[in-house]
């Protein structure tokens, strides 16, 4: 028979029973015990979404899940299709056993999984059933158990779930944080790790160009505020069309290697959309998007973008249309030329 | 313990599975259980089909390229599974591990995958937890962005959607992590 279970390891660990006064202090420090009054009512209704769940048990049931907890950041980037509800709801099994498996108050880890119906012998019981194993394993008398002990293991099931939402998921797109490092970059040699790196190659190199194209909006913005030479804005929003030109084609790349959605965001963005994060500009159709992306090489000039998009068609006219909507100027009478 | 009557090649076989995100340390436990002697997967098999496909394809994998890569990795750990017949042996990473693969990239389980995770089952999982320097300031600029963590909880949403119930392995040195995984291993009945 197989013996192994993972609360031997607190054991290994030298961490014991921990009484019932260490549990109380760890929920206050974790703001899980808070006043009534002070807790939020996203707070509340997600543990009163957990109460529900337990009276039914695991395994978890899409019928038997509120909207809290299906909603969960971390329940949809897990699901295999996060628009259905039965698919969050076999996350939300996993997720929940992970949790009741790695549940912070050691003492009360057995008793917590046994009144989720996570262990053998109570999987499938009664919520009578499972909450009487439960108080047995804690040491509580049952009806104490069920009104005093019960309710902190709600709270704090909900608390992991919640920290584990905060974790896993960015809450938006933002680009990938950077931060001094006094060493070189060692990767493991791992496949989970070079695609990740790749990942956040595509990813760097798709911010780095809004960021490049940011920079010229500024520009442009900056010139037509001082009312500067029209040559001069001109420039400035060629520059522009440019850089766009780069973000467009870093998208699609992006697109190539990762589908139509950034991975790993909480919202279904895609990698189009966060050009938009640079600053307004002017409406493009899809053919000029298109145009616009295959003549962007990131390892060619501005001069030499400028060539292409001139001989390509449209493209003097787009690149005077860009200019005009980007400076606020009419550019009735300059050349249609994109060449700075 | 004595390791002696579960390496015993008579014996029916056992198989657990070592694995753990990127940076969780699988590599120096695998080591050390090599160094003790005991028998575990030498490399990782999906290294060597990565590179292949990569070489192949003359570039990075794209959308198009990665369920056949997965297909090839399923095809190995269920060559490594199979070929393996008596006494105890440690895997690093196992058959569902294609489920967090797959997440990742926001693919589904296929049928192969769902069948091959039904039919070839481990004795137990071992699931590394991340080293305490996983966010230090020299480790991976992508950890912070939380990429790293992502394939790890994949890794282990994926083993809990095939039904297991992995044992986590707190970080520690290498030694320790493999004595508690011994530990944790049965006696085999005579």
């Amino acid at each position: 028979m197989f013996l192994a279970r993972p609360q031997l390891s607190f054991a290994v660990l030298g961490i014991f029973w921990l009484p019932m006064w260490a549990f109380s202090g760890y929920l206050c420090d974790t703001g899980v015990m808070k006043a009534r009054g002070t807790r939020s009512t996203a707070a509340d209704a997600l543990t009163a979404e957990i109460r529900v769940l337990v009276r039914a048990g695991l395994p978890v049931r899409a019928e038997a899940c509120g909207t809290a907890l299906l909603g969960l950041r971390g329940v949809k980037a897990r699901a295999v299709r996060p628009e259905d509800a039965g698919s969050r709801a076999r996350a939300l099994d996993g997720l929940l056993r992970e949790q009741l498996d790695r549940f912070e108050n050691t003492g009360l880890a057995v008793a917590a999984r046994l009144l989720f119906g996570a262990e053998p012998v109570t999987s499938g019981a009664t919520l009578t059933a499972r909450r009487q194993a439960a108080a047995a394993a804690a040491g509580y008398e049952v009806h104490h158990f069920r009104k005093r002990v019960e309710p902190k293991v709600l709270d704090l099931v909900a608390w992991q779930l919640r920290r584990d939402s905060e974790e896993f998921t960015a809450r938006h797109a933002s680009p990938p944080e950077l931060r001094a490092s006094s060493g070189p970059l060692m990767l493991p040699a791992d496949v989970f790790a070079w695609e990740a790196a790749e990942h956040q190659h595509v990813l760097a190199s798709l911010w780095g160009a809004v960021y490049q194209l940011r920079a010229e909006l500024l520009t442009v913005a900056r010139l037509a505020s001082m009312d500067a030479p029209e040559r001069e804005t001109g420039n400035a929003a060629a520059a522009a069309l440019w850089r766009h030109a780069q973000v467009l084609a870093a998208a699609a790349r992006y697109r190539a290697a990762y589908g139509a959605v950034l991975l790993h965001t909480a919202a279904d963005l895609g990698p189009q959309e966060i050009a938009g994060y640079a600053g307004w500009t002017p409406p493009l159709t899809a053919a000029q998007e298109l145009l616009l992306a295959g003549i962007a090489d990131p390892a060619q000039s501005l001069a030499d973008f400028s060539t292409r998009l001139d001989a390509a068609a449209g493209g003097a006219g787009l690149a005077a249309m860009w200019r005009r909507a980007l400076s606020g100027r009419d550019g009735g009478h300059e050349q249609e030329s994109t060449t700075p | 313990m004595s390791l002696d009557p579960l390496l015993d090649p008579g014996t029916v076989p056992r198989r657990y599975v070592v694995t753990g995100g990127p940076s969780a340390g699988k590599e120096a436990v695998l080591d050390e259980l090599h160094a003790r002697g005991i028998p575990a997967t030498d490399g990782e098999p999906a290294r060597e089909i990565y590179r292949r496909h990569r070489d192949r394809l003359g570039r990075h994998l794209q959308v198009g390229d990665r369920r056949a890569y997965s297909r090839d990795v399923l095809e190995a750990f269920v060559a490594e599974y199979c070929g393996h017949t008596s006494g105890l042996r440690f895997y690093n990473r196992g058959i569902p591990d294609g489920y967090g693969w797959d997440a990742f990239f926001g693919l589904g389980p296929y049928p192969e995958l769902e069948e091959a995770a039904r039919i070839y089952r481990y004795d137990a999982v071992f699931i590394l937890d991340p080293l305490d320097d996983f966010d230090s300031e020299d480790d991976l600029v992508f950890a912070k962005d939380r990429e790293i963590r992502r394939v790890h909880e994949l890794i282990i949403q994926g083993y809990y959607d095939a039904g297991y119930r992995p044992i986590f392995v707190p970080a520690d040195e290498p030694g320790r992590r493999v004595s508690f995984m011994l530990a944790q291993l049965p006696v085999p009945a005579t």
